[in-house]
């Protein structure tokens, strides 16, 4: 009894923060291992490689819509925009459907500047002390400029882009152990030169 | 004075006048608390939207609220100007709602105090909800969601709210004006469509968007004339702020997690760095505040004792002022209401405990109890139109566990309650009966245990205002908010007939 009682509750609170979430963040808010680098690194994958949905009008947390129907597109490229789905780094990088069926692909080539992410290392270990004190540890928002490449099919390097992020990651006791969420406060793919 | 003069005089004066004075709100309220023909009358503005035939069919009883609990608008600071009928059909109508008549004589019909406003003239609205009085300074306004009644049960458990607003009323050109403060602090929330951002008269998209399936309950909280002083000049920066753009989201960020509040362990640390963020000061208790809607209006609540004129040095220094303290305790779930507490407990009712706080005000017997806990959590969900495939994947997975929920109401209620429940709780009991004062009690403590964190969500609000005022002849001191009342704006054309009969 005391068992479900226990997965009662924590479903509902699931549930009423799920609601919260979909009624008011448009920002993408995620669960981490902790606030390391490579972490938010991770999130930032995670949420670049969110698809860019097509034919539907589902990707509306990022504002991106395409409805292939409205578009004056061949047969051909109809045939590829169904087969070939771009994600939101991709698109943000300029890469074309057309060139991803070729093989293009992005791939990341680290954190900069250096100083903010050392920085940001320092405010972490300041939140957890706070958090494990009892209270809830949020870092200073880390501003990081994450690089990838676009490489062909071959590895060559063709182009770069970033994404500019700007995330602030709470730390809480939950159940006697820390707990990390890394949320963006903004988050923007820009290709090189724009 | 020549004739011309004294005309241009008369002129420019009855000008004046008609540009600063706005319609007095068309009274249609019942002499009566819930009269039922005027209740009647509204059914064609609002139409039939819910419910089983039973009940009454446009608003859920969850989503309202019990008579005797109302503020009362006909005397004191909370004075609303009336008249009985106008030919402006921009005017505003206030009327009764009935959901349930009072089913005893200690009970209290539950229903709503609607404000009826023309969707057309939100501007026009929210001046006339300030200047006469209905809408003031640091009003929660509440959004809910009235046509997700009888759909998902979680929902029923949040009594259909969903976010919370704070009125800011200001005087501009000599009129008075509600505007509203959010967190977030964007252009979805704050985005006025009428004069611009940070200057929503309650027309930004979130109020606009989907205007058939909003209404907007108004709770006022209890203030002296000092602590409400003090509070139009927190909330008057906070949309200063807002405007600046200079502390959201850089210092101050929203928090999506409604289950993970800043306060923990009674450590106000995070209200100080909110009051430093609006004097224009930098963060010195934090690195960086996040929260979500109603934690920001709790938290600006709690600056109610300090002036922003005289105690700003105090904010200067690291620790936190000694002018704060928590508006209202943060809450528990479940309260003990339902277990013996008294009216002094400030825990005597839980942010979960709207439903049976309302089926116990209005006197229901056993079987109405059973029918009104039946009613809002059935044990199956219905479709929600409008609401995301992915909600509706999570109430699906839901639905089995909100069945426990269902059965700690009916416990603490006083159903009978089976065998089979006794034997869950490790007790032989070989027939139905109504659970013993410990065995609720036990109940309610596993829950609570288990909710680690004490919360002010917007639900919680809510049934601060919902709470009777007295508890066997004793004021109910948990309770910090009143009930004002519930805004719905209508098409113009439907509202003629209530404004000029």
């Amino acid at each position: 009894m005391k068992k479900l009682i226990l997965t009662t509750l924590v479903f509902l609170m699931t549930i009423s923060s799920a609601f919260a979430e979909s009624e008011m963040s448009k920002l993408q808010y995620v669960e981490t291992k902790s606030c390391s680098n490579s972490e938010l690194i991770r999130t930032i994958k995670e949420t670049a490689s969110r698809v860019i949905l097509t034919n539907t009008t589902t990707a509306s947390d990022q504002n991106l819509t395409l409805d292939t129907q409205e578009l004056d597109l061949s047969d051909d490229q109809k045939k590829l925009r169904s087969a070939v789905q771009l994600t939101v780094l991709e698109e943000g990088l300029k890469i074309t459907q057309e060139q991803k069926a070729q093989g293009i692909t992005a791939s990341l080539e680290g954190a900069f500047p250096k100083s903010n992410v050392a920085k940001h290392t320092k405010s972490v270990a300041l939140a957890e002390a706070n958090a494990k004190k009892g209270q809830v540890g949020i870092t200073a928002p880390a501003k990081f400029d994450v690089v990838f490449n676009v490489k062909n099919a071959s590895g060559k390097i063709m182009s770069r882009g970033r994404v500019m992020l700007d995330v602030a990651c709470r730390v809480e006791l939950k159940n006697k152990a820390l707990r990390h969420t890394a949320q963006l406060i903004a988050f923007d793919v820009q290709a090189k030169n724009k | 004075m020549n004739i011309k003069v004294a005309l241009n005089v008369f002129l420019s004066t009855a000008l004046v006048t008609s540009t600063t004075m706005a319609a007095p709100i068309v009274n249609r309220l019942g002499k009566n608390p819930f009269n039922n023909q005027i209740a009647a009358g509204i059914e064609g503005v609002l139409g039939k939207a819910t419910q089983s035939s039973v009940l009454n069919p446009s608003v859920a009883f969850y989503e309202t609220f019990p008579a005797k609990s109302m503020l009362n608008l006909n005397e004191g600071s909370h004075k609303v100007s009336f008249i009985s009928k106008s030919d402006d059909s921009d005017s505003l109508v206030m009327t009764d709602y009935v959901s349930i008549g009072a089913q005893s004589a200690q009970g209290t019909a539950l229903g709503l105090r609607m404000t009826l406003a023309p969707q057309e003239s939100r501007l026009k609205a929210a001046q006339q909800l300030a200047e006469n009085n209905v809408i003031r300074t640091g009003d929660a306004i509440v959004s809910t969601r009235p046509l997700f009644a009888n759909s998902l049960q979680y929902l029923a458990l949040q009594l259909l709210a969903t976010h919370i607003s704070t009125a800011v009323v200001v005087t501009e050109n000599g009129k008075k004006v509600v505007y509203n403060i959010d967190m977030p602090m964007d252009s979805e929330m704050l985005g006025g469509a009428s004069v611009g951002f940070a200057k929503s008269a309650l027309d930004s998209n979130h109020f606009t968007s989907d205007n058939s399936n909003l209404m907007l309950h108004v709770l006022r909280p209890r203030l002296t004339e000092d602590q409400r002083s003090n509070i139009q000049k927190w909330f008057e920066k906070a949309l200063a702020q807002a405007r600046s753009k200079s502390i959201y989201p850089s210092k101050l960020s929203f928090n999506s997690d409604y289950n993970s509040p800043m306060y923990r362990n009674g450590d106000l640390g995070f209200v100080a760095d909110t009051g430093r963020l609006l004097l224009g000061q930098d963060l010195k208790q934090n690195q960086h505040l996040q929260m979500f809607c109603s934690e920001f209006a709790w938290t600006v609540l709690s600056l109610r004792d300090c002036n922003p004129d005289t105690t700003a040095s105090d904010f200067k220094k690291g620790k936190t002022p000694s002018c704060i303290s928590e508006f209202f305790k943060p809450m528990q779930t479940f309260g003990s209401a339902f277990a013996g507490g008294k009216a002094s407990d400030q825990d005597l009712f839980g942010m979960t405990d709207g439903i049976p706080m309302l089926i116990q005000q209005v006197g229901a017997d056993t079987k109405l109890t059973s029918e009104l806990i039946n009613f809002a959590l059935p044990g199956k969900d219905r479709e929600a139109k409008g609401l995301s495939n992915g909600h509706k994947g999570v109430a699906a997975l839901m639905a089995p566990l909100i069945a426990q929920t269902n059965t700690y109401f009916s416990a603490i209620m006083n159903l009978p309650m089976p065998p089979q429940f006794y034997q869950a709780m490790g007790m032989q009991v070989p027939q139905a009966m109504p659970a013993p004062a410990q065995v609720k009690e036990g109940y309610r403590a596993q829950l609570n245990q288990a909710a680690s964190v004490r919360n002010y969500s917007p639900t919680g609000f809510v049934v601060h205002a919902g709470m009777p005022h007295e508890l066997n002849g004793e004021k109910v001191s948990q309770k910090k908010f009143d009930y004002v009342t519930t805004i719905k704006y209508v098409p113009r054309a439907k509202l003629k007939e209530l404004q000029s009969k």
